[in-house]
């Protein structure tokens, strides 16, 4: 295989996903957020965002918390250990594949 | 891309600011904080009253303890319902390491001015150089969260510095100036914010009413 396209396709691909990415990046810097906070900031649609929340749950890159504040539900989500060091891998990695390719 | 993904990475950042809410409690507490200290310098020249100056830095302290507590339930009665809820990072040990070292840094600083400098000089340059630490914080944050209004609280710190030099008042009136106006301004500012807020962002749910 071409080197480029290897380095490319060793990239996370549950997290080379535009919109998994937009979800880790707003998670890597705050401890937790809402369902309502991802789904204005990404501008995903329920069904979307609970879809794709749904898959990093299932490769343990967050993990899902639905409680209460008062009587209203409240879906909070977090990144795992695991999730925060594969965003920075893969941001490392995505960044020595731009730095190489420029 | 990696310079998108830090401009995503800094979003929760600028939601801080979004609302208005810190400028608003912040404002109040720099307002109470310039009353006290012109009302401490109104009662330091009435011997009778004196002894009651040192209830002073007490509540200085008070307030300045309350002011996180009335942020985070002020946002979770009026912005989390309507964008979202953020729990925050503590800052890393590392920077609080850092902060640690400035704060003692700056306060070898002023012991050293204190110890060298004469009390006239000193009375004069104290209120102006304070205003001129406060623009250089002002200016960190308007970097670390990207909020452009911080820029002109900076700018204001240094007029005030300018100001507060050129006018030789006292070193308590200096003072109280200085956290009033800023106090004023930065409610003014956290006011109109958290209106057009609020305009903007019904509760979800509450939009079909």
């Amino acid at each position: 295989m071409n080197p480029d396209l290897k380095q490319l396709s060793d990239l996370d691909r549950l997290i080379h996903e535009p919109a998994r990415l937009v979800l880790v990046a707003l998670l890597s810097g705050i401890e937790e957020a809402d369902f309502l906070y991802l789904q204005r900031e990404s501008g995903l649609t329920k069904g979307n965002l609970s879809s794709h929340l749904m898959k990093l749950e299932e490769g343990r890159y967050v993990e899902i918390e639905k409680t209460f504040r008062g009587k209203l539900p409240l879906t909070l989500v977090r990144l795992t250990k695991s999730g925060r060091k594969a965003y920075l891998d893969y941001r490392k990695r995505l960044g020595n594949f731009l730095a190489n390719g420029a | 891309m990696t310079t998108d993904l830090d401009s995503i990475e800094a979003r929760p950042r600028q939601y801080w600011n979004a609302d208005g809410i810190p400028e608003l409690v912040m404002g109040a507490v720099w307002i109470v904080w310039g009353g006290l200290t012109w009302l401490g310098e109104w009662m330091s020249r009435d011997h009778r009253v004196e002894p009651y100056t040192m209830i002073i830095p007490l509540l200085l302290v008070v307030t300045s303890l309350l002011a996180n507590p009335a942020i985070k339930r002020l946002k979770a009665k009026l912005t989390f319902p309507r964008t979202g809820y953020v729990q925050w990072k503590k800052p890393e040990k590392r920077r609080r390491g850092l902060a640690a070292a400035v704060a003692f840094v700056v306060s070898i600083a002023i012991s050293l001015m204190v110890t060298l400098m004469k009390t006239e000089s000193l009375e004069r340059l104290a209120a102006p150089a304070t205003a001129l630490v406060l623009a250089l914080a002002f200016l960190f944050a308007w970097y670390r969260n990207a909020a452009q209004h911080m820029v002109w609280s900076a700018l204001l710190c240094v007029g005030l510095a300018g100001f507060l030099y050129a006018a030789d008042l006292s070193l308590g009136l200096c003072f109280a100036l200085l956290l009033g106006t800023l106090g004023i301004a930065s409610s003014l500012f956290g006011l109109a914010q958290l209106r057009s807020y609020l305009r903007s962002n019904p509760v979800p749910g509450s939009e079909a009413a």
